[in-house]
């Protein structure tokens, strides 16, 4: 399926500009229930996404490639005559091209089949009996995908990638009562060290969530929040507001704060791009934009927001290339390559974090953490594996609590420091962070 | 019998297929074709955010060997691509069984052949796509007009949800799903600050959904609550008598017990329902049902495993009765079949999903419950960004919408930021009163419920709901 083809097509078939998007993947999942492994899913496709523009009315279309591209080119120019006119379309991205391009693909991750994934998968299984608990429910999937993009000024751009994931529920009984916990890994590399820590920490996550009592009372100070647990609020409540399209629209609490120090001076959040095998590591975005890597945050100042091609241009600028869609026909919005935690201070272990919060709770798991609000900076969550602090020492398990607070307070006047456990989760990196302002009920 | 479905066209192509894979070894084989095309136009402020139309076609094989389940798919409908996919899903299977994969092997099901087509009169992608774009600028333009609110955005959508059914049993059910719907969302600035508030209106029907629906009404009136949402206050933290309105209720019942009434859960031990069928699990008014064919809920006639869906009491007067099966679990658990095997499309593996979930309706009017609720707060759904839950455990957390603090019996201030958190079988046993009218709601076109990384349409809901002692979230 040529990209450039579909573009030429979609220009014969009435529109003054096109833009397309050709995605071939493949992929293996394995699952285990009940402690085996019960079933295998493979599949592969190839989806084609359009957006036409014609004159400054603009559409996309996309779907299997099989359905036929005539008929979803059809369908984009349809929906573009039928829309209304959009005064300030720019046009799709001139500037198309490739900046740096670093290790995306991991052998791997793309090369070991069903077989050789059943008998890893079979063996966590195992591991996690060793330790004592069973894996109720678990996942392994492998997917490598080759994108290519073009459009009315430029292209081919083609980045080929590998994603690997590892989710794993464990259960551990003990004198009749049982308790369940999960952890997950998502990255580029099937990394096995990876997949065996997944599995331990379930297990030893969910023998604490066995002996995890509620909080004696609410409590008011601190928190230090496990690197996962760090990263699920960044995603959830910094990266929209750092969006120029919530910026623009007024929606973000970030909006007029440009230059401003808005988080802790000791904080940068960093959009890198170029992080060897890291799941958010690409050279083109979406739209074909080279990408680049800046500070969003420097020393707590708000230096930039991130732009698409079509938000950039409402202020007259260039886009950061970090125009994202959620499918190939979609419309592009700003979203991070690799959002990076960096922090000036030492790298302290959890308990010297947790002795700078005096009072509070270590959060190593929560549910609903992205129910916080990102227009607010609210934070909500509730904390099913904590370890309660207290005086400064870290006490036993507890679980049930709220979670309340704000974001920028929190790392803002009430950063405390970081550990030196820095991972990627998903396309968030950061350490363990302690921060003040944190409530439990 | 309805109109027939053009997937059914590929009978003869998949039945060969289907035999191939018997004549190679397999024990069973079913397939899930489908077609699916969807719509969307999003009007943000002032401008077409998108206009976009997606399509696909595809099948996908479930081949059992010795009780090990292998999937695959393949976007050709072609013989030969059919055969091939087949094919696949067979060597997975048996490269599994050799790895020692746990055998599930099948209950037995009745043989069904049927067809059912969701009613609908329009063919909402018949329409001028214009007519999606003035609905939804109508909209935005009457949430705009409202005082305080700085931004709006709205959407109109339509799906259109072919599937066939057939498996080597002779099986064969047909089903196609039209839906349509509207969805705003408003942004308001006030004494408080910055607050959102969303709303939808979804319906498994067709575009004479969308021209009855008022939509200058709807962005009206949700942009009047972001504007009281942005002036409103956070609640201090505690524990609260609560009134739960009907939208609270559906994603409360759905998430913190539907998902523990699942039999996958239940039988790999995630449930925090294991081993208490029978069991008194909450107040004995309460009554809860999955309905495939509610009024208002998502139209499941036939789940993705070719069987009839029943409607199923999980719970009869607060004594938990039953869970929600597909034929694995209903062989591996010995329970009845339920016909809850769904998939989000063709290429995905079963799982057990809810339908239409919701708790029975009780007797006493809103004002009531209210009323006998004294000091608490009542809790809403709008503007609310869903919930999550430990099925093991029945822990649960949500983020609810706009509420009301109730002082004396009555509504007083609204309140913003609240979120709600508890367990779920204490929360059904300190229910206190149910209210008579029972509103079942789907999101259609908009959103659904995730699991095992599939994303599947239901519906949920029930009446309104006083529960003695809840804990809230705020300040």
């Amino acid at each position: 399926m040529d990209v450039e083809r579909i573009v030429r097509l979609a220009e014969r078939m009435g529109a003054s500009e096109a833009e397309a998007t050709v995605s071939s993947s493949r992929y293996v999942k394995l699952e285990i229930h009940g402690g085996r492994i019960a079933r295998a899913t493979s599949g592969e496709n190839v989806v084609v996404g359009v957006r036409v523009a014609v004159g400054r009315r603009v559409a996309g279309a996309g779907g299997d490639a099989e359905g036929g591209v005539e008929r979803i080119v059809e369908r984009a120019v349809l929906l573009a005559r039928a829309s209304r006119e959009d005064e300030k379309w720019p046009g799709f991205n001139p500037r198309v091209g490739c900046s740096r391009r670093v290790r995306t693909v991991d052998p791997r991750a793309r090369d070991t089949g069903p077989e050789d994934l059943a008998l890893l998968l079979a063996g966590e299984a195992r591991r996690a009996a060793e330790l004592g608990g069973l894996i109720v429910e678990a996942s392994l999937t492998t997917r490598y995908g080759v994108q290519e993009y073009a459009n009315s000024y430029g292209g081919p751009v083609r980045e080929e990638g590998t994603t690997a994931s590892y989710w794993a529920e464990a259960r551990v009984d003990e004198g009749g009562r049982h308790a369940t916990s999960g952890e997950a890994y998502y990255g580029v590399a099937l990394d096995p060290a990876r997949l065996e820590r997944v599995t331990r920490l379930s297990v030893e996550h969910a023998r604490d969530a066995l002996r995890a009592t509620t909080l004696p009372g609410p409590v008011r100070g601190g928190a230090v929040l496990r690197s996962v647990e760090a990263a699920g609020l960044i995603e959830t409540l910094i990266v929209p507001a750092v969006s120029a399209v919530n910026i623009q629209r007024g929606r973000s609490p970030l909006a007029g704060r440009l230059g401003e120090r808005v988080l802790s001076p000791s904080i940068s959040l960093v959009d890198d791009p170029f992080l060897d095998l890291e799941a958010g590591s690409a050279c083109a975005d979406d739209e074909g934009h080279p990408t680049s890597r800046k500070p969003v945050f420097e020393a707590g100042v708000f230096r930039t927001a991130l732009y698409d091609h079509y938000h950039a241009s409402l202020e007259g600028r260039e886009s950061t290339g970090n125009g994202f869609r959620g499918t190939p026909w979609g419309s592009p919005s700003p979203a991070p390559t690799n959002l990076v935690v960096e922090h000036g201070g030492p790298a302290r272990s959890v308990e010297e974090l947790a002795g700078m919060i005096e009072s509070g709770v270590i959060v190593v798991s929560t549910i609903g953490s992205w129910l916080s609000n990102p227009v607010s900076g609210q934070v909500n969550a509730t904390v099913s594996l904590g370890y309660l602090v207290r005086r400064g020492s870290v006490e036993g398990p507890v679980k049930g609590a709220v979670m309340g607070g704000n974001i920028y307070e929190m790392l803002g006047d009430g950063y405390l420091g970081a550990s030196d456990d820095r991972e990627c989760h998903g396309d968030i990196c950061t350490p363990t962070l302690a921060v003040r302002g944190a409530s439990f009920s | 019998m309805p109109v027939r479905i053009p997937l059914e066209d590929h009978v003869d192509s998949v039945e060969r297929a289907v035999r191939r894979v018997l004549d190679m070894g397999a024990e069973f084989a079913d397939v899930r074709l489908q077609e699916h095309r969807y719509q969307l136009v999003a009007y943000d402020n002032d401008r077409v955010r998108q206009a976009s139309y997606s399509a696909s076609v595809g099948a996908g094989f479930r081949v059992i060997y010795k009780g090990v389940h292998g999937y695959s798919s393949t976007t050709s409908l072609d013989a030969e691509s059919l055969e091939a996919a087949a094919e696949r899903a067979l060597k997975l299977a048996r490269g599994l069984h050799a790895a020692g994969a746990k055998p599930r092997p099948l209950a037995e099901a009745p043989l069904l052949v049927a067809r059912a087509v969701s009613p609908y009169s329009r063919d909402p992608f018949s329409v001028d796509p214009g007519e999606y774009v003035e609905k939804a600028r109508l909209a935005v333009e009457a949430a705009r007009s409202v005082e305080g609110v700085v931004s709006a955005v709205a959407m109109v959508a339509a799906q259109w949800d072919d599937r066939l059914v057939v498996n080597s049993e002779g099986s064969r059910t047909a089903v196609r799903t039209v839906s349509t719907g509207l969805a705003v969302r408003a942004y308001a600035k006030g004494r408080a600050g910055l607050e959102s508030v969303s709303d939808y209106n979804g319906r498994v029907q067709g575009w004479e959904h969308i021209m009855r629906l008022d939509a200058e009404e709807m962005g009206r009136s949700v942009g009047a609550l972001a504007r009281q949402a942005s002036d409103a206050s956070v609640p201090e933290a505690g524990i609260y008598r609560v009134v739960l309105e009907p939208g609270v209720v559906g994603v409360l019942i759905h998430e913190a017990l539907g998902h523990a009434s699942e039999a996958d859960l239940v039988s790999s031990g995630e449930s925090v329902l294991q081993g208490r069928i029978g069991e008194t699990v909450a107040a004995e008014t309460v009554s809860v049902v999955d309905d495939g064919r509610a009024p208002g809920g998502y139209y499941v006639p036939f789940d993705d495993e070719g069987v009839e869906k029943a409607s199923v009491k999980v719970i009869e007067n607060g004594v938990l009765r039953s869970f929600l099966t597909g034929r694995a679990e209903t062989r591996e658990l010995g329970l009845p079949l339920t016909g809850n095997a769904r998939v989000q499309g063709y290429a995905y593996p079963l799982l057990v999903r809810q339908t239409n979930y919701y708790i029975l309706p009780g007797d006493a009017s809103v004002e009531e419950l209210i009323e006998q609720a004294r000091d608490g707060i009542y809790v809403t759904s709008k503007g609310g960004g869903g919930g999550q839950v430990e099925p093991g455990t029945g822990t649960f957390t949500f983020n609810v919408g706009v509420s009301y603090r109730i002082r004396n019996g009555r509504l007083a201030e609204p309140l913003r930021g609240v979120n709600i958190a508890g367990q779920i079988l204490e929360t059904l046993r300190r229910v206190e009163g149910l209210g008579r009218r029972l509103e079942v709601r789907t999101g259609a076109v908009f959103g659904g419920c995730g699991k095992g990384g599939q994303l599947v349409r239901v519906g949920d809901g029930g009446p309104h709901v006083l529960v003695s002692e809840m804990r809230v979230g705020g300040k």
